[in-house]
């Protein structure tokens, strides 16, 4: 090898790419913003034993059967069952534990974000656990989390802003798991009135209106 | 370099251009290899039939390559215009696109693999109008091409009888033609419900001409209306060049397809003269191939970086650039769709990409704000399932998400257009020498802004788009979308103009370097204007197909 292309070589291995670079800063960002979130909830490593209801059973490769029953509670908020299926009944847990378990960026997100829910759950509603809320609540919560507003309990938080951009992603993310979960299963295409996957079957009847 | 090999004519690129060469000249006896950049994608291995297609990447976004390296860049970003800020794309459900005052860096679509971008376009088989070709004598902008209609098209009926294109041939603002080798497609539900707008005002919403089967055809079977043409058309219906052209090339038994070789460099002897090009092949090795002629079909982006990358003594400003104008008059497409609700289930996700067009505008009015063609048409693009209604267009989550997913689910149909750009010495691709590839050689970078004419028509085709959904009946307008603050291109052309003057373009009207007579540019970087809104395939083909016949007449004539 010349040496100019070794030259060469070494600036092509430290160049970043654009796309690289926004996706290590966005990373770097993240866990910079999950660090004061993390730690605020590591007093709070709970024990919920005797919550409501009953904690839902799987051979979960990612979550524990609390963190599940948790996800699977607020999956079924954001795709509710009503007459047809809703994300209980299409298992959308069982599909984002999969989805996490081959990944390790996003797991340490919904790890903070499940603590969150409880944390505020306790703090602000006097509850030990995000499953003992009433219907309303809940939503309160999720709401809370998707418009990154937190509830008055932070107003003294000098982490107020951090802390809701990373609840807010949080809750971006499992919105995303769980229609991409629900919407490439039967039970998403059922409600729709979708027949599934274009291929082999087609479309021939295209032309006439239903 | 460890092998010398020898071939008659080096292909670089087997899309719309190079495939229709391979097969011309194969067919006529040559020896010919083609070189192509990307993989052979195997039709059976498209995801249209899993259970989770919608969000399976497509296939032909190469992850592992970009995550490896840089395809292109580009020049410094564009201030956008704030009096065209009604432009600026948005959707109801997720507000705007870009936030920002600088519109997005451009975007350009290409795909490699044998069969090039046409692996993953929707099939739309136009010839161009003859005024098209003729804007500068009709109308004062741009630059007339050498060629007009009358010397293409003979080719496009001789591609469109290989090809079996589905039509419908009494379109009333193109020239008279004969009947397509294949019947129309019938209009889908929602072309129908849409084209009462048309109708309304006074705009003709016709059946447009794909090159996708209506009959089985050598083999192929007609197509079953799935919509996924853009993912790979796992039934071959669509006329993809590698199911076409390069089949029937390859089994003339002249012609070798070599995928995953990339060119470096063409080089030239002593004389001046194309002798062969330097290539990585699968391994990454360094190779060199001598041909008695090379034909570059790389398209207008990596055609372009090729020559600009071909320096010698000879041509120190990249190979038969004397003119300087190799890498200039860059045209994106403009492109504007407007997404409207319908009280109706229209089944939109079902049919073909674009089944429908109006080409009412395509001629230039002379009366309007600005200059140039613009086409009409209907499409549901992305909206292909309940995944991608959930993400793009339906509001927030809970209860009123999922009614609106019941309510309107198959209900959303896109009304677009598509307008020319005129071209502009000042937009360029150009080599930025401070980027490398993962074969370290340099990337192209693409430098485009927008003009006042070009504002003026993004202006017309939204407000227009939007009439047509209204008087359609449209519920409500849910998403626009323009070229205004994003830049997607998806048909770039015009880097490599075609011209009789050599000072003034770079290759003759056989698409032959002025300056290097065995070095030929086939693709859609000779084009000097861009059609109006048509799509830029079937003249690519028919160009492709001409230049093919004169590469033999010089070689029987002792010229080449």
């Amino acid at each position: 090898m010349t040496m100019e292309k070794i030259l060469k070589k070494l600036k092509s291995s430290f160049m970043v790419t654009r796309r690289k670079f926004l996706a290590s800063f966005f990373i770097a960002f993240l866990s910079y913003l999950m660090k004061p979130v993390n730690h605020a909830y590591s007093i709070f490593e709970g024990n919920h034993t005797g919550v409501s209801g009953k904690l839902i059973k799987g051979d979960f490769k990612f979550f524990t059967s609390y963190q599940a029953t948790v996800v699977e509670e607020v999956a079924s908020l954001i795709i509710p069952s009503d007459e047809s299926a809703g994300a209980k009944e299409a298992g959308v847990v069982f599909e984002i534990d999969h989805v996490l378990s081959s990944t390790d960026k996003e797991g340490k997100l919904y790890a903070t974000g499940l603590k969150w829910l409880d944390y505020t759950a306790l703090k602000n509603y006097k509850k030990r656990s995000f499953l003992d809320l009433s219907y309303d609540k809940k939503i309160e919560i999720l709401k809370m989390a998707g418009y990154g507003k937190l509830p008055d309990i932070y107003d003294k938080s000098p982490r107020k802003k951090t802390t809701a951009e990373v609840i807010r992603i949080f809750f971006e993310l499992i919105k995303q798991h769980s229609f991409d979960a629900f919407y490439t299963s039967p039970a998403g295409w059922k409600f729709t009135e979708y027949q599934g996957p274009p291929q082999w079957s087609g479309n021939n009847d295209y032309h006439t209106c239903p | 370099m460890n092998r010398n090999e020898e071939t008659d004519i080096c292909i670089i690129g087997s899309g719309a251009g190079g495939a229709v060469v391979a097969y011309a000249l194969g067919k006529a006896g040559f020896s010919v290899i083609v070189l192509e950049a990307g993989p052979r994608y195997k039709p059976s291995d498209y995801h249209t039939n899993k259970k989770k297609w919608e969000q399976l990447p497509n296939p032909f976004e190469n992850k592992k390559e970009q995550k490896q390296k840089y395809l292109y860049t580009y020049g410094t970003a564009e201030k956008l215009d704030t009096g065209y800020n009604h432009l600026k794309s948005k959707t109801k459900a997720h507000g705007l696109y870009n936030n920002t005052e600088w519109r997005m860096p451009p975007s350009v679509k290409r795909v490699k693999g044998i069969g090039g971008s046409t692996l993953h376009y929707q099939a739309e088989a136009h010839r161009f109008s003859p005024h098209s070709f003729k804007m500068k004598s009709l109308y004062d902008v741009a630059e007339d091409w050498p060629i007009g209609y009358k010397d293409l098209e003979s080719y496009y009926e001789k591609i469109e009888n290989i090809l079996g294109v589905s039509g419908f041939h009494n379109n009333p603002f193109k020239p008279l033609r004969k009947p397509f080798p294949n019947p129309p497609h019938k209009l889908s539900c929602a072309s129908k419900r849409v084209k009462k707008g048309f109708d309304k005002l006074g705009l003709h919403l016709m059946q447009n001409s794909l090159n996708i089967l209506s009959k089985p055809k050598n083999g192929r079977p007609a197509c079953n209306y799935c919509n996924g043409c853009h993912l790979g058309c796992k039934m071959r219906a669509k006329g993809s060049m590698d199911v076409t052209f390069i089949k029937e090339a390859e089994s003339t038994g002249n012609v070798e397809i070599r995928p995953n070789s990339v060119v470096r460099e063409i080089t030239i002897d002593k004389q001046g003269r194309v002798d062969g090009v330097i290539f990585f092949d699968v391994q990454k090795q360094e190779r060199r191939l001598r041909a008695k002629a090379v034909v570059l079909s790389g398209g207008a982006l990596e055609s372009t970086r090729l020559l600009l990358n071909s320096k010698s003594f000879l041509f120190p400003d990249g190979l038969g650039n004397s003119s300087g104008m190799i890498g200039r008059n860059f045209m994106e497409t403009l492109v504007c769709s407007v997404t409207a609700l319908f009280n109706e289930q229209l089944n939109s996700y079902k049919g073909l990409q674009i089944d429908s067009r109006a080409w009412d505008f395509n001629l230039p009015k002379k009366n309007k704000s600005f200059l140039g063609g613009i086409t009409f048409g209907v499409t549901a693009l992305d909206l292909l399932g309940p995944l991608s209604y959930a993400k793009l267009i339906a509001p927030g989550w809970g209860a009123d998400h999922k009614s609106f997913m019941k309510k309107y689910f198959g209900h959303a149909v896109n009304v677009f257009a598509v307008g020319d750009q005129l071209p502009h010495t000042d937009n360029t691709i150009t080599i930025d020498p401070y980027v490398i590839d993962y074969y370290d050689i340099p990337v192209a970078k693409v430098t485009t802004r927008l003009r006042k004419n070009d504002l003026e028509i993004l202006s017309f085709m939204a407000k227009k788009c939007r009439e047509i959904a209204e008087s359609a009946g449209a519920v409500e307008i849910i998403r626009e979308f323009s070229s205004y603050d994003l830049s997607l291109i998806t048909h770039a052309s015009g880097t490599c103009r075609m011209g009789n003057n050599p000072k003034k373009s770079v290759i003759n009207s056989f698409c032959q370097s002025h300056d290097v007579k065995n070095l030929f540019v086939i693709d859609s970087s000779c084009f000097v204007t861009d059609g109006g809104g048509d799509g830029p395939s079937l003249t690519i083909h028919a160009i492709a197909l001409r230049a093919s016949e004169y590469i033999m007449d010089q070689v029987q004539k002792g010229l080449l």
